[in-house]
């Protein structure tokens, strides 16, 4: 069939360009199959918090399938170009539409076949390698792979449609074709899309009621629709602006001639023109890609590293019993006695009596019992003698006065309302036995009052005894303390917080998930890298022939690299500025995620942050020095 | 002195360890200022490699050339394309304008690359577009004009700078006779005007604008015609029966 001939000619014989096609469509191919192997393939499910990671998951798929379609699209219009002057030629020579939509078709499912093939075996190789080597790096154990047919033929229909779409997009590009106008379109530099300003505010629209949704959105499994919606908005609102920025940032650089005639930005800024909007879709493509390694890092490392946080929060002691009676002698003897069979000695007993956290909201330093959707902390008091006991101090107080305790000195004001009472506040950093009851979610405050009346009256409720010790011992005869004593108490489990058992369980806990996010990130940025490389080779075999002209001109090699470095150079930092601003508004969503497990600690997410944003923009440079290389290698060859 | 001498130029490319193509075996040849050289020759014969090493965009294997007193032949790579900037103009078969730069911009290139300031590039195309007639065509696109138009933008390019010697490989290759007369008739204006030209050509039509036609064959130039104080049409005519000989010979030392 000659369709075929043609079709399979033109893929062999544009390599320069087919190749790298091939190559982009094969990475979102194997992006993809991971994250549905990692859905499908995996225990997921059942392991703690199986079903937020799941929806994690479920979100970063419906990302990337999104950022995918967009990318091979675009990708596709360069390589069109090429094909549309040889359609031209073709239909000079005889072929009518049928047949040119034949070729075309043909040479899609060319695309497709390989594409997919090639992307499956990656994936299926990197997902199996990855997995198995964070499994001995992280020492997380939990999570275990199969092969099933599932998430393959999953990706294999993702793509199917995508490729279909693409397809049609191409026919519908033939509608009026005329040999000659086919021919000439293949040099045509691309224009600026028609009511840009229109199109840039309405990205803008678009990106900033995606911010929006995020951020207004309360982290819960039920926002999840939300989410994707969100998600949905930033990618279509990246897209816009940074094809339509990025034309209007270089046509103001063109019309600035003291810049523009110069020979490295002459060059630069005409090639980046020329190609304005492949070039934008490129640079959001980027930005997205280096946006989602950000958050599934930062998400990742924040909760393992918040994890202590959370530890110390719920006890600083070794054994902490709350309990709503007094221990008495029975169970006394029953502890000291099961201690010295399990061979640790307890140490340091303290004991004290507090009234029952009140749940409530804080606003202007006024204090207002609830239960809703507002409710953040839970005030608990104790009279002075108690505090200054425990903590070896020798605080004096008034009446109206008070000391306050707040985990990480979250509370700031000056004086507290409560009741229609108003109290000095002197903040206190240390207290050794602070608990959370039940260990809720909301963040307890401890107010501690001159005499026992007064905490009465500040938190007029039932009094808890709160019992704590540290052992002394091997690790897991503590650990084996902790985790009997409930039974041999006959106590409530959440009434018994043992930090040796909790460490466990937060281990595997957030082990998951620091075991995802790195999958992740890691997946991420190998995508980063070679979608750069993709739009560098790319670009190199289109500027190719364009060098060689200017070299003939007088153009030294030494000044092609310059141009090379300028054209590089120029928008080189914009993914990374919008990767960061897009960080910026997904900050405050992992913040809600984080509060729902007590886990945000300002400090911890701002330096995590940090670190991640100065690796990531290491890692960048790295790849686009090296992937400069590469172009600078095609020019010049 | 000439405006370009070249003695005994010898170029070989080596295919492989052992094929050698002879493309030139000895060339002499010298250019005064002002004239106008065609030179001619079958496919193959070399002519293209001539005008390269002229264009310092190739090297020859042996002899020397040299330009307005400056050896060509063994200039660095930077400083080959400083002076192909500062000396050369090029017009192509092909035209070889690039789709990225409007035409204006395309005319500009070599200034730019000198690193002209942009108040002197306006001054130079505005009495070269005039002559050359290319004013409405500026602001488009190379892909949006006509192959003569884009010769005619490729002329302009090679003239900005105001170069010594404006150097052209069959620049009426791609186009049909009314197109090829106008730019002749340019090149003979420009010529007229003190501009220094070689060009390649097939045609003995576009050779007959010249005031001299080399022949080149088996590597060497073969023959040389003076155009003198004939018209035109008596020079065509020697032209065309030059070649004619030159094809006969071939025939019977075959
Ligand atoms: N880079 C090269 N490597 C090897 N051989 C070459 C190279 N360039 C030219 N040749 C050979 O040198 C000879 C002269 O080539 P050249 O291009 O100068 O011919 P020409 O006279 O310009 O022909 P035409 O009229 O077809 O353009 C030919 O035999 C050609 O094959
Ligand atoms: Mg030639």
């Amino acid at each position: 069939m000659i369709q075929f001939k043609l079709a399979y000619h033109h893929l062999v014989k544009n390599k320069n360009q087919s190749l790298p096609f091939i190559f982009s469509n094969t990475i979102w191919v194997a992006v993809v199959y991971i994250f549905l192997a990692m859905l499908y393939d995996t225990n997921l499910k059942n392991i703690s918090f199986g079903a937020i990671a799941v929806a994690l998951m479920q979100l970063g798929l419906g990302f990337v399938i999104l950022v995918s379609g967009l990318a091979i699209i675009y990708a596709e219009q360069t390589l069109s170009k090429q094909r549309t002057k040889e359609l031209g030629l073709y239909s000079m020579l005889g072929l009518n539409k049928h047949n040119l939509r034949q070729v075309i078709g043909i040479e899609n499912l060319l695309f497709y076949a390989i594409s997919t093939g090639l992307g499956l075996i990656i994936g299926i190789t990197f997902s199996k390698l990855s997995v198995m080597s964070l499994r001995v790096l992280l020492n997380f154990e939990h999570l275990h792979q199969t092969l099933t047919i599932k998430p393959i033929a999953i990706a294999a229909i993702i793509f199917a449609i995508i490729f279909l779409l693409l397809t049609l997009y191409d026919f519908w590009g033939l509608r009026h074709i005329n040999p000659i106008t086919l021919w000439h379109k293949a040099s045509k530099a691309e224009t600026v899309p028609k009511g840009h300003t229109f199109l840039a505010i309405t990205g803008l629209i678009v990106l900033i009621m995606g911010y929006y949704i995020s951020i207004s959105s309360r982290a819960s499994l039920s926002a999840f629709l939300q989410m994707m919606v969100a998600i949905m908005l930033v990618v279509a609102g990246t897209y816009l602006i940074f094809i339509i920025g990025s034309i209007v940032f270089l046509k103001l650089l063109k019309q600035n001639e003291n810049y523009y005639y110069k020979p490295k930005n002459f060059i630069a800024v005409a090639n980046m023109l020329f190609r304005m909007k492949q070039n934008g879709a490129g640079l959001a493509t980027i930005s997205l890609l280096c946006t989602a390694t950000l958050v599934s890092i930062i998400a990742s490392v924040s909760l393992v590293a918040g994890q202590n946080n959370l530890l110390n929060l719920w006890s600083q002691r070794d054994i902490q019993i709350v309990s709503t009676s007094p221990i008495n002698l029975v169970q006394n003897e029953q502890i000291t006695q099961f201690a010295s069979k399990t061979n640790i000695s307890l140490q340091s007993r303290r004991q004290m009596t507090v009234t029952m956290p009140t749940n409530g909201e804080l606003k202007n330093n006024y204090f207002k019992a609830n239960n809703s959707l507002k409710t953040e902390v839970a005030i608990s008091s104790l009279d002075l003698q108690q505090y200054n006991h425990i903590e070896g101090t020798h605080y004096h107080l008034a009446d109206d006065e008070i000391l306050l305790y707040s985990p990480d000195n979250t509370y700031q004001g000056k004086e507290i309302i409560i009741h229609g009472h108003k109290y000095k506040v002197k903040p206190v950093t240390s207290f050794n036995t602070s608990f959370v009851y039940n260990h809720s979610t909301y963040k307890p405050i401890f107010i501690i009052a001159k005499s026992q009346a007064i905490a009465q009256k500040i938190n007029p409720t039932p009094v808890l005894y709160v019992t704590s010790f540290n052992t002394v011992g091997t690790k897991s005869a503590c650990k084996q303390f902790g985790e009997k004593l409930p039974n041999l108490l006959n106590a409530d489990p959440a009434s018994i917080t043992s930090r040796f058992v909790i460490k466990d369980l937060f281990g595997s806990l957030f082990g998951g998930f620091l075991f995802i996010g790195v999958l992740i990130s890691l997946v991420m940025i190998c995508a980063t890298a070679m979608i750069i490389y993709y739009k560098q080779v790319s670009e190199g075999y289109s500027d190719k022939a364009n060098y060689a002209i200017m070299r003939q001109l007088g153009l030294s090699q030494q000044e092609t690299r310059k141009a090379i470095n300028s054209q590089v150079l120029t928008v080189f930092l914009l993914p990374i500025v919008g990767a960061v601003i897009n960080l910026a508004f997904a900050l405050p969503v992992l913040k809600n995620v984080l509060s729902v497990f007590s886990m945000y600690n300002i400090n911890i997410l701002i330096s995590v942050s940090f670190i991640c944003i100065a690796l990531l923009i290491t890692i960048y440079m790295l790849i686009y020095w090296a992937t400069t290389a590469v172009y600078k290698q095609i020019i010049v060859s | 002195m000439s405006l370009l001498n070249l003695k005994h130029i010898k170029k070989v490319f080596t295919e492989g360890n052992t094929n050698q193509i002879v493309a030139l075996r000895d060339i002499d040849l010298s250019v005064e200022k002002g004239e106008f050289v065609a030179i001619m020759g079958e496919s193959g014969a070399g002519k293209s490699t001539l005008l390269n090493i002229i264009a310092t965009l190739d090297q020859p294997t042996s002899g020397t050339i040299t330009l307005n007193q400056t050896d060509l032949s063994h200039l660095s790579e930077k400083d080959s394309s400083q002076f192909r900037r500062e000396h050369l103009g090029f017009v192509f078969q092909s035209f070889n304008l690039l789709d990225t730069f409007n035409n204006r911009d395309n005319i500009f290139l070599p200034l730019v690359l000198s690193k002209a300031k942009h108040e002197f590039m306006i001054e130079r195309i505005k009495p070269l577009s005039k002559a050359l007639g290319i004013d409405n065509l500026l602001d488009r696109q190379p892909s949006e004009i006509s192959g003569g138009q884009k010769q005619r933008i490729a002329i302009a390019r090679a003239l900005i700078t105001q170069p010594d010697l404006l150097l052209a490989d069959e620049p009426t290759g791609a186009l049909d006779s009314g197109n090829s007369e106008k730019i002749l008739q340019l090149f003979n204006h420009i010529n007229h005007s003190g501009q220094t030209i070689l060009m390649v050509t097939h045609s003995a039509e576009a050779a007959s604008y010249a005031q001299r036609t080399l022949f080149i064959k088996d590597g060497i130039i073969y023959n040389e015609l003076y155009r003198g104080d004939q018209n035109r049409s008596h020079y065509l005519e020697q032209i065309i029966n030059s070649l004619a000989a030159l094809q006969s010979r071939e025939v019977t030392s075959q």
